[in-house]
């Protein structure tokens, strides 16, 4: 279907100097500037699980490994497991390569949900060592605290009979200053397995394990079943320009929503040319081309398109002078009778469309480009949605520019 | 010139065949079939044997390629949407992807797994409980059985008939 439309024939240029399909790109309303993922700033706006739509929060999905607790994939082929129920007891089966948890030796369950993953055999002694060092950090801060907190040095709770319970409440702060260190015992190295045995480990199984398995479940051994691995969460952008810093793209709240609730797609702002009948070419003779150019935004537009001059090889030369038309917009519906201007160039008008002719040399090689350069104003749709500090009519007659690569060639 | 030879086509009574499936040859289905429309059956160079309770889906090519042995298909076997068969032996409980293909001459043994779009290479040999996850790599489950259809073949023994006439009774649609 792409190929039939034909979109990717025709690159703007980027404020980055990029070419890219129109419905790549982004144009900002502030900047009046052409936008794309590439030079915009992009954000996580939310993570979520792709296969049951549950958002969560960063710190959320920080406790959770980035990974969702409820689905799992198939260790082998990363597809989606699906449960299934036999005397009452669950057990997972993958549909694309009917692998099933019963040959990773999971006894079959009560509910659907939590399966076993691998976890590290050493979590709760790296705790210890992060509440050891936690501990250590604070004795380190403790003459900084006492500094900054402006007692005065000649007083102190010490002196004080223990009548009001003030003795205990001091040396409560003090212990919480100086807590206790109780030495941990060192870490004692396990020998790990020798490549031998690795490989013996491995190939005992009938099943060879490929990298990408191995890679998905680094704390499963050699010698141990795959399990079921819990799907990765997915995070959903949100873009802003990176000069003036404003939103570009946002979705709606919500991950179902599938709407926007701000959208500045260049193909709202920017003419969208398109090539509309296949190129014949004949070599050293003038050949044509039919370009459509919509006006897909909601206020008319003055476009003066002009052919730029051959500075590379591969472009053609054109002979067509600049042409200025006016496009109404797409909502307008008083404009339709635009009366039906013909010449050489304007081959027809219908509505918010308007075809045109386009004569080019062909170049030597195989690839035939043509460069087109578009100066536009628009009247309506920035005059009400620039800053109101700025002058409205100033940012209607603002004369907007951008650089087009057509490809002729197939 | 060798005449072409006759159509000897047996199927079983309780088989569903659509009028559409076309079928040149010596073919024997057994009971309790279900040959969706358009799926082809060549058993010009030899004949194929089916066994019981196999469902065929649209498009999918069995074809003998031997020279005049028989080809066989076990029971529960199935054929998903244009999948091609030209295997010498399928066995029991084989679940054939969606444009998978047996080559030539290939034998694939019970409760063997095809995924989409892969090949089993032509002279090759599956064993037991094999699952062909890309092409060329093979993953075997243990001892597991694959699950039978018959909840889907009863379902298109009896809505089959209410869009399609049977074969060899009936005109043709499409």
């Amino acid at each position: 279907m792409s190929a039939l439309l034909q979109s990717f024939r025709v690159k703007y240029e980027c404020s980055c100097g990029k070419f890219r399909n129109l419905s790549d790109l982004h144009f900002c309303r502030q900047c009046f500037k052409i936008k794309c993922e590439e030079c915009a700033c992009v954000e996580i706006d939310m993570l979520y699980c792709a296969r049951c739509l549950e958002a969560s929060t960063v710190p959320e999905a920080r406790l959770k490994k980035n990974q969702c607790f409820n689905c799992v994939e198939c260790p082998m082929c990363m597809n989606i497991l699906s449960g299934r129920t036999e005397n009452d007891k669950f057990f997972l089966i993958c549909q694309a390569c009917s692998w099933q948890t019963r040959e990773a030796g999971i006894e079959d369950r009560d509910s659907a949900k939590k399966w076993p993953v691998y976890e590290n055999e050493i979590t709760n002694e790296m705790n210890d060592v992060m509440n050891h060092m936690k501990k250590l950090e604070m004795i380190q801060n403790a003459p900084k605290d006492s500094k900054n907190r402006k007692i005065s040095k000649g007083w102190s709770a010490h002196h004080l009979p223990n009548k009001f319970g003030l003795q205990s409440m001091v040396e409560k702060k003090r212990q919480m200053m100086f807590p206790d260190l109780t030495p941990l015992s060192v870490h004692e190295p396990e020998e790990p397995l020798s490549l031998e045995e690795e490989l013996e480990n491995r190939y005992k199984s009938k099943n060879l394990r490929t990298a990408d398995q191995i890679i998905r479940q680094p704390l499963a051994s050699s010698d141990q079943p795959l399990f079921p691995v819990r799907v990765p969460l997915q995070g959903r952008t949100s873009i802003r320009c990176d000069e003036c810093e404003r939103t570009l793209v946002k979705r709606d709240y919500g991950v179902v929503a599938y709407k926007f609730k701000i959208s500045a797609f260049a193909r709202e702002y920017v003419p969208d040319i398109r090539i509309s009948r296949p190129v014949q070419f004949e070599n050293d003779k003038t050949s044509h081309v039919l370009l459509t150019i919509t006006n897909l935004s909601s206020s008319p537009i003055q476009l003066k398109i002009s052919p730029q001059e051959k500075s590379r090889d591969d472009l053609v030369e054109c002979s067509t002078p600049p042409v200025n038309i006016s496009i109404p917009c797409s909502i307008d519906t008083d404009t339709a009778g635009v009366p039906a201007e013909k010449s050489d160039v304007i081959v027809f008008r219908q509505h918010n469309r308007i075809g045109l002719n386009f004569d080019f040399i062909p170049n030597q090689s195989n690839e035939h480009f043509l460069a087109l350069s578009l100066e536009y104003t628009q009247n309506g749709s920035f005059g009400l949605l620039a800053d109101k500090s700025q002058n409205t009519e100033e940012a209607s007659s603002k004369v907007l520019k951008a650089n087009v690569i057509v490809q002729l060639h197939n | 010139m060798t005449a072409e030879p006759e159509n000897k086509i047996q199927i079983a009574e309780s088989a569903v065949v659509c009028a559409e499936a076309q079928i040149s040859g010596e073919v024997s289905i057994g009971d309790g079939c279900v040959i969706h429309p358009f799926a082809i059956f060549d058993a010009k160079n030899g004949p194929i044997i089916i066994g019981n309770n196999c469902l065929f889906e649209e498009y999918c090519v069995i074809r003998n390629c031997g020279d005049g042995e028989p080809m066989i298909i076990g029971d529960e076997n199935a054929f998903h949407v244009e999948s091609e068969c030209f295997a010498k032996y399928v066995g029991n409980r084989n679940l054939i992807g969606c444009r998978a293909r047996l080559d030539r001459a290939c034998f694939v043994a019970d409760d063997c797994h095809i995924t989409p779009q892969c090949h089993v290479a032509s002279r090759q040999t599956l064993e037991q409980n094999a699952v062909v996850v890309e092409n060329g790599v093979i993953r075997y489950h243990e001892g597991n059985k694959n699950q039978i259809l018959n909840g889907q073949l009863e379902v298109l023994r009896n809505l089959l008939p209410n869009y399609h006439h049977k074969y060899g009774k009936g005109k043709k649609t499409g």
